[in-house]
């Protein structure tokens, strides 16, 4: 097409000409003269009409417009519903601002929007500055209760425990002495054990009681999630606590997997005091769906 | 000669299940006749979504409605996709498929939204060939709804009724006639929606749409967010006289409210039908008779809003 020519576009050219105009954050008109709008259709603004009709009441630029908004309005309220708790701490501007920076970055190109936010917490790690910067201890914070919320979504809507048998705290009882230390634990459907570098959980949950926490100082902190009655379970562990639960839901015996915490806890007569107490209670939470064969 | 709605039953008077409304459907099993589902919402769930879901086609008649073919998209056709469509429909004995003559996105990206094609003999070459494909992956015939649009192309040659008219011939695929997105394209592409409703081949209607849209004086927007206004209604009416009557479907998805009132507004629908005999006045396609104006809010009306299921955590 020469500088003179009416357009007269393939529906590929048209489309991908319409994508690169709507989906420019600073606007239409930007979006026009973008590298990959003006590639499929080399047209300067003002002669927006030979592709785009005007209506009776709106101009070609401000009935693209409509298109431009909503798809950040959109998407940027559908990532605001993945993250409730990281949105409400970084506050509306900021978080929109991420927001269109992670949809430019990396624009949905799954046919569900379940899949929207797959590489947010990715997308804020690689924002965050390569020093040791209080900016960039604060990044990591969000980016912990990032991966926080997606998992919380993950397991939501995973397969999950619930038309599987459990095992209880009773049937782990008749396992004999002898058999214990072999016995291989089945972790229920869905379970999913995290550890972050900052107290997340705590975070979390403060916000949940409708309280407004401040950012917390840097701790490794840990959590195991599952679903039960289709409600996702939120479960703060200790490091000793999350390496026995790793090393169970990686297969291995009881016996090693005690042996591989153990390693962590300094006073093993505590250990051996609190195990028979956390099998009791993973027991009743549902951790466990049944024994290895 | 083509079968009324293609063959398919009149299921009555619809809503869209929606995931706030879950429980107070199980608790209550409310005198809906049918309920049409986001397919996408479905379609991966293995959690609380698609317990309910199961729970709910037990007892109505289901009909899955989606946002993502991306019918008239350059790009190829997804059939992971197609396939889980496929099958999500024969689990849930869904009644019928349908998706919107659109594209939602090219080069692999998805915009999440429902974007206008140019009304052109290529575009209709193109969709009508995908149709096919997809009807033979699906092994039944899909229904396609009218958008609301924002944009015209001026490249297209002939108005949307004849590409959907063209389109249906063509492919035998089925109509979704969206009345709301009917009389929002009208007001903002300044055509007249009686003459689009008289020339829509009536046989293949299986389906109407209504909704409720906002008025910003220049353009409409289909925001699914209150009552459906006495223009849109006076289109049904219209509609219903011209079909014969087609499942309907009342979409509420922004400013969402306690299922009675949803269900209320659909039951209207009765009425008009009972009026519609005779007594239908034209709407035009000035915005006047939009619904009322919208007052300025800080925050614009979003077009075609998205529904997500969002998770449950203590």
């Amino acid at each position: 097409m020469t500088a003179s020519e009416k357009p007269d576009p393939t529906l590929d050219q048209l489309q991908r000409w319409l994508q690169a105009a709507i989906t420019n954050p600073a606007g239409v008109l930007p979006g026009l003269l973008s590298d990959e709008a003006q590639r499929q259709i080399p047209l300067s603004p003002d002669r927006l009409e030979e592709v785009v009709l005007p209506s009776r009441r709106m101009s070609a630029d401000e009935r693209l417009a409509v298109y431009q908004r909503a798809y950040f309005a959109r998407l940027i309220e559908a990532l605001q519903e993945f993250f409730p708790c990281l949105s409400a701490s970084l506050g509306e501007e900021v978080f929109t601002q991420f927001s269109v920076g992670y949809l430019q970055q990396y624009p949905s190109q799954s046919y569900t929007l379940h899949r929207l936010a797959d590489r947010f917490a990715a997308f804020l790690d690689e924002t965050r500055p390569k020093d040791s910067s209080a900016a960039a201890s604060l990044t990591g914070f969000y980016v912990d209760l990032a991966r926080l919320e997606l998992a919380i979504d993950r397991v939501f809507d995973a397969p999950g425990p619930e038309r599987d048998p459990r095992l209880t705290f009773e049937k782990l009882t008749s396992i004999s002495a002898e058999r214990w230390p072999e016995t291989r634990l089945k972790l229920c459907r869905g379970f999913e054990l995290l550890r972050f570098d900052f107290p997340v959980g705590e975070y979390y949950s403060a916000w949940k009681q409708g309280e407004s926490p401040a950012v917390p100082s840097p701790r490794p902190s840990f959590a195991a999630l599952l679903r039960r009655d289709f409600v996702v379970r939120r479960f703060e562990l200790t490091s000793v606590q999350h390496e026995l639960l790793q090393s169970l839901a990686a297969a291995l015996p009881v016996g090693e997997a005690i042996a591989q915490a153990a390693a962590l806890e300094s006073d093993h007569d505590a250990l051996a005091a609190n195990l028979q107490h956390w099998f009791r209670q993973w027991a009743a939470e549902g951790f466990f769906s049944g024994i290895e064969a | 000669m083509t079968a009324p709605r293609l063959g398919h039953p009149n299921l009555g008077l619809g809503v869209g299940l929606r995931s706030p409304h879950f429980s107070h459907i199980l608790q209550h099993s409310p005198a809906v006749d049918w309920f049409e589902i986001i397919s996408e919402n479905f379609l991966d769930s293995h959690g609380r979504p698609r317990y309910v879901l199961e729970q709910i086609a037990e007892r109505y008649p289901i009909v899955m409605h989606g946002v993502s073919l991306s019918i008239g998209s350059t790009d190829p056709l997804d059939f992971e996709y197609l396939s889980k469509l496929k099958r999500l429909a024969h689990e849930v004995r869904a009644h019928w498929v349908s998706d919107h003559l659109c594209w939602t996105g090219v080069a692999g990206r998805n915009t999440h939204d429902l974007l206008p094609l140019p009304l052109t003999e290529a575009a209709l070459r193109h969709v009508v060939e995908r149709v096919k494909i997809v009807q033979d992956h699906l092994e039944r015939p899909l229904v396609l709804e009218n958008p609301s649009t924002y944009v015209t192309f001026a490249q297209s040659t002939m108005p949307e009724w004849e590409f959907l008219s063209r389109l249906a011939e063509a492919t035998d695929c089925g109509l979704l006639l969206d009345v709301n997105n009917v009389f929002v394209s009208s007001v903002n592409h300044d055509f007249d929606p009686e003459e689009y409703l008289r020339n829509i081949p009536v046989e293949r209607v299986v389906q109407f749409h209504l909704a409720g849209h906002t008025n910003l004086g220049t353009h409409c927007i289909d925001t699914h967010d209150g009552e459906v206004v006495d223009p849109v209604w006076r289109l049904y009416r219209l509609a219903h006289e011209l079909t014969g009557g087609a499942s309907t479907l009342l979409e509420w998805d922004a400013k969402l409210p306690p299922f009675p009132r949803l269900h209320a507004e659909v039951l209207k629908a009765k009425w008009h039908v009972e009026q519609a005999c005779g007594t239908v006045a034209a709407a035009t396609a000035d915005n006047s008779a939009a619904a009322p104006l919208a007052e300025q809010s800080s925050a614009a009306p979003l077009p075609h809003p998205l529904t997500r299921v969002a998770a449950e955590v203590v």
